[in-house]
């Protein structure tokens, strides 16, 4: 029992984060059609920045953390007015591209600025654990569900209530027809860089403190965050998050159990069986082609 | 207020519009009819700014630069698509909401810091979206799906979008097509109490019988061409018109 859930608060944990990342990548593409693939760098940057803040200038946690997400959302929108902007208009695949150089060069400057070694970043509730039915539970893990619950929580409601969430899902139906409703696809766009980059920021932040951070940390995060957002369909909010979760048990818990030697594996494998069967995902009810 | 000067599209080398001007005055309905492939629905675009034109356009006398649909939107030209372009994920209300000219306050930023301000700017907003809906009759629909709507209904949303952009010039692009009877009577009462607000309309349609009903002057279209362009009754008994769209009468 005690491992069964220590597996599951593992598994809830790593899904959060994973919801985290997977719904970064799905603001960015709703509002821009774009898929990210310097995602994956900027939760690297993002736990980076936190490690220097803290570390390295000698912030107090919770001021180097919120020292970092600013720093974020800079990032973001710097990466959306030389990575995105000039290609507005130019195919998808052109701009697919440019994100990926854009992740080989924060990357680059990543490893330039702190090198290869790797880090370790401080956490507000330091190494202490909870004792749930027989099981340690590390505070930092029900912390990162906590806060992935509200950052997610302010992100659906930003999402349905506002006048800025209105405006990312008519550009996500139909750019053309939005932007003949004056939808200003350029300030959309800016927004959904910063968010999409803050949120990027929040997930390497909130994980980092259960791993070492090195330049590798955040790809990997982007791949299976990738598996969660195809599992729940990638236009749909809610079935990412839940695509999120899923993923999360799916590797800590059957990985823990059963797969030991392959628990990183299985997020893809589970990716390719809902490719090959239910393209549009588990949540979605659009259409999706069949591979 | 609407003045489209020497407008011309090219696809490939096919003149799909060539040199055509019109213009049309605050409170009057134009209508634009003409066969199939007569370059109607492609001067629409041209206006609206989603297809590149050559040519000059002008809305209260104020140069717009043509291909630019924002810049025409902000000039306060909107359009009624052929095939209602609805945002099937948004709710009716939410629809006609994103039409609205007022944006201050939308950004996330600007609505974090301001917050009163941008709610009251938001009620603002969905009070003159559901206004929109009720003048058009589908109010009771405010918070169905865009997608959960009939063809007709698509229809009469798009135009309280277009109503709520708060439009100097409304071009709407067969209107008509795919309604009943009586769902294009209702629709003739709604364009000429638009026209009655003040608007400038550009309506292009099939059915003569519904251009001759509403429109104050007619502009004729074959192959991309202007071949007549006045009042209903001059038009309707220009030789051209007659030969091109209306038909040539046997032993006439």
């Amino acid at each position: 029992m005690a491992r069964f859930v220590a597996l599951l608060a593992s598994g809830i944990a790593f899904g959060a984060v994973m919801a985290l990342v997977a719904a970064g990548f799905l603001v960015l593409y709703k509002a821009t059609s774009v898929v990210n693939f310097a995602h994956g760098s900027l939760v690297t940057l993002g736990a980076y920045l936190a490690v220097w803040s803290i570390a390295d200038l000698g912030m107090p946690t919770l001021l180097g953390y919120a020292v970092a997400l600013v720093l974020m959302v800079g990032v973001g929108v710097c990466l959306e007015l030389i990575a995105h902007a000039p290609l507005r208009g130019r195919s998808h695949l052109v701009v697919v591209i440019a994100t990926l150089a854009a992740s080989v060069v924060i990357e680059a400057l990543i490893s330039l600025w702190q090198g290869s070694t790797p880090r370790v970043l401080a956490t507000p509730v330091g190494s202490r654990t909870l004792k749930v039915f027989g099981a340690n539970i590390a505070a930092q893990r029900i912390l990162i569900v906590v806060v992935a619950a509200v950052a997610i929580a302010i992100l659906m409601l930003v999402f349905q209530r506002t006048s800025f969430g209105r405006q990312v899902r008519a550009l996500a139906a139909d750019p053309e027809a939005a932007q003949l409703q004056g939808v200003r696809v350029r300030r959309v766009s800016i927004a959904a860089f910063a968010i999409s980059s803050f949120l990027a920021g929040l997930a390497g932040i909130l994980i980092a403190p259960l791993t070492a951070v090195d330049l590798t940390f955040g790809f990997t995060l982007m791949l299976t965050a990738f598996a969660a957002a195809t599992l729940g369909g990638f236009g749909n909010l809610p079935g990412v998050i839940v695509g999120g979760l899923v993923i999360g048990l799916v590797q800590q818990v059957a990985g823990g159990y059963v797969f030991r030697q392959y628990a990183d594996t299985l997020p893809f494998v589970v990716m390719f069986v809902i490719i090959a069967v239910r393209p549009q995902g588990l949540f979605s009810g659009v259409g999706g082609t069949r591979l | 207020m609407l003045d489209a000067r020497n407008i011309s599209v090219n696809f490939g080398g096919v003149r799909a519009v060539d040199d055509v001007s019109l213009a049309a005055q605050a409170n009057e309905i134009l209508g634009i009819i003409g066969p199939n492939g007569s370059g109607k629905t492609t001067f629409l675009n041209a206006l609206s700014g989603v297809i590149p034109a050559r040519g000059s356009l002008f809305v209260d006398a104020k140069p717009i630069p043509l291909g630019h649909p924002s810049a025409t939107r902000a000039a306060g030209v909107m359009r009624v698509f052929q095939h209602p372009q609805i945002f099937g994920s948004l709710t009716c209300l939410e629809n006609v909401c994103l039409s609205s000219p007022k944006r201050r306050f939308t950004s996330v930023i600007g609505a974090w810091c301001a917050r009163p301000s941008m709610l009251s700017l938001e009620r603002q907003r969905w009070q003159r979206a559901f206004a929109a809906l009720d003048f058009v009759g589908i109010a009771h629909l405010a918070n169905a799906g865009g997608d959960e709507l009939t063809y007709g209904q698509q229809r009469l949303l798009e135009i309280a979008r277009a109503i709520a952009g708060e439009p100097r010039v409304l071009l709407l692009d067969e209107p008509s097509a795919g309604l009943n009877d009586a769902e294009t009577k209702q629709l003739q009462q709604l364009v000429q109490s638009l026209r009655a607000s003040g608007l400038a309309l550009v309506v292009v349609d099939h059915k003569i019988d519904f251009i001759d009903a509403l429109c104050d002057r007619v502009a004729v279209l074959e192959l991309g061409q202007l071949i007549a362009f006045g009042g209903t009754a001059e038009v309707w008994s220009d030789a051209k018109v007659v030969d091109a769209y209306l038909g040539v009468a046997h032993g006439a």
